[in-house]
């Protein structure tokens, strides 16, 4: 069995306005990944490309040690996806839907969905269309689980959730994931999420990969250093992300690998993935004084 | 092929709570009309096969189904291939319970029953009921002729150029029939091509009437192949 239930390398896809360039990164079996990065920063466009709806330029995609090409549908069978909105027949109720999809999976366990269905206090007489947002998410993981898919792929399952909902998809996926091999990826501009559950995260950013790899490196990795602007030594502003002049001082994102012989006036603390984030994008607007190149 | 037929049951099951209903309105009030009043009119029983046809491109598109079928174990090719087949057999199922019907229309003669027999609206029904059978069931062939090859052209420009064309294709049609059709009268009334004996020419058919009608269904159904090759080639170029 591969040890990578997910390898990209090299994905390349042009839009008119928007590109991937050089996308790679890797999923190992049983752990989950975040996804992450502003919106529009190629998540959704990458998801795409992996389950084969969309076609690359260049590049290499496996799934399970499958090419995600020519055995998309092979893989199709082992793989779960959940996307953002439902994209089930509105009109039908969870009985008909399960009548409609049962045939197309070899595995699908109707005493897996329908016992999916009552954890999830979901009614099977009601018309899909008709659940609220957080039903809808939780019937789409359903579906999903019912075919016992090795690898399942959420494309920001977790937007427009209330907190009580986010929480409880999080308790589904943290549970799914207790089997070693699996796999989750999951993309997102909630960054709590990634914080709550994520082994491994992958910031995109423009369309290329700024970071990927375990969430503890990454907590590792960086920092937000903080204080007055005076105080930045020489040849430093340049290692700096993101800086921003406040009244009181300034703030950056920073190595920490570079805060060695850093005066004590300036003060560092570990930055979240959220602040990272924010501070790629702050970058970005030219605010920083320096180019940080993408991972 | 197996792929083909899911997702033709697919179909089926996504119109079916929407038609059902419907459905049996239609058949039963024909079912009446055609046992009672007028046999052929069991060629508007492909109205009832329309139910499950015209909702599919609505269905698919309201309820997000590029995203279902970017995640189904299916070859796209087949999913669409699937709808044409879809198209041809649910006009033809309807086609056939049409025949039937009059078949059986004609064997019971249940106008016979009602009453005021007399009356020259019951003495045009008898006359239905008394002239040859095959006039009934050539208006149901006619019909499913015509409405397969719509259909499934419609299907073809509707999934290539979006569901917004279908009216244009309708006009489109509409005037390239009018054009022929008055191009033909005035060529004819002029002597420029002979004129169209149509009586002569369906005395003529009569001898091979079953063939033709044989001929008339595979060759639908070979259109209806190649218009779903067709709209399955330009589709797989295009993402989901």
């Amino acid at each position: 069995m591969e040890n990578n239930i997910l390898e990209i390398q090299g994905l390349c896809k042009t839009y008119d306005d928007f590109s991937l360039q050089d996308v790679s990164f890797s999923l190992p079996r049983g752990y989950i990944m975040g996804f992450v990065g502003q919106n529009g920063s190629g998540k959704t466009t990458t998801i795409r490309s992996i389950l084969n709806m969309a076609q690359f330029d260049s590049g290499k995609i496996s799934v399970f040690g499958l090419d995600s090409v020519t055995d998309s549908i092979a893989i199709k069978e082992r793989l779960g996806v959940v996307f953002d909105s439902l994209y089930l027949a509105e009109h039908l109720n969870a009985k008909q839907i399960e009548t409609q999809l049962r045939p197309f999976y070899k595995d699908w366990d109707s005493k897996e969905y329908h016992s999916r269905l009552k954890a999830f206090n979901l009614p099977e007489d009601k018309k899909v269309g008709d659940f609220s947002k957080g039903m809808k998410m939780k019937f789409m993981i359903a579906v999903a689980l019912s075919h016992k898919p090795e690898l399942i792929i959420l494309d920001e399952p977790t937007s427009g959730l209330d907190p009580v909902a986010r929480d409880e998809l999080l308790d589904i996926l943290a549970e799914y994931i207790e089997d070693e091999n699996r796999g989750v990826l999951f993309s997102t501009h909630i960054t709590a999420d990634v914080e709550r559950i994520a082994d491994f995260v992958t910031i995109l950013h423009n369309g290329k990969v700024w970071y990927t790899g375990t969430k503890d490196d990454l907590a590792a990795d960086y920092a937000v250093l903080k204080g007055d602007a005076k105080d930045i030594p020489e040849g430093v502003m340049d290692k700096l992300i993101g800086y921003h002049n406040y009244r009181n001082g300034f703030e950056a994102l920073i190595r920490t690998a570079d805060l060695a012989g850093l005066p004590e006036s300036l003060e560092h603390e570990k930055a979240s993935i959220d602040e990272i984030l924010v501070y790629i994008a702050k970058e970005d607007k030219h605010e920083g004084h320096s180019a940080h190149d993408a991972v | 092929m197996k792929d083909i037929l899911r997702m033709m049951r697919f179909d089926l099951l996504s119109a079916a709570p929407l038609a059902l209903v419907p459905l049996i309105v239609i058949v039963l009030a024909l079912t009446g009309i055609v046992f009672l009043i007028f046999p052929g009119a069991a060629a508007f029983m492909l109205a009832g096969a329309l139910l499950f046809i015209l909702p599919q491109g609505t269905i698919a598109e309201k309820s997000d189904f590029a995203k279902l079928y970017g995640t189904l174990p299916v070859d796209r090719r087949n999913i669409t291939r699937a709808r044409f087949l879809f198209i041809f057999t649910c006009l033809f199922v309807a086609e056939v319970f049409a025949l039937v019907l009059i078949t059986l229309s004609l064997q019971f003669r249940l106008n016979t029953l009602l009453p005021n027999q007399n009356a020259e609206f019951m003495q045009v029904a008898a006359q239905t009921f008394n002239s040859s059978a095959a006039s009934n069931y050539t208006l149901t062939v006619v019909l499913f002729t015509v409405a397969c090859f719509a259909f499934s052209f419609m299907e073809m420009t509707g999934q290539i150029f979006g569901r917004e064309s279908d009216l244009k294709v309708i006009f489109i049609a509409m005037g390239i029939l009018t054009v022929i059709g008055v191009a033909f009268t005035i060529l004819s009334d002029r002597d420029i091509i002979p004129a169209f004996n149509i009586e002569a020419f369906v005395e003529k058919l009569k001898s091979i009437r079953t063939a033709l009608c044989i001929g008339i269904h595979i060759v639908l159904l070979g259109l209806n192949i190649l218009f779903g090759e067709i709209t399955a080639n330009a589709l797989a170029k295009r993402e989901l």
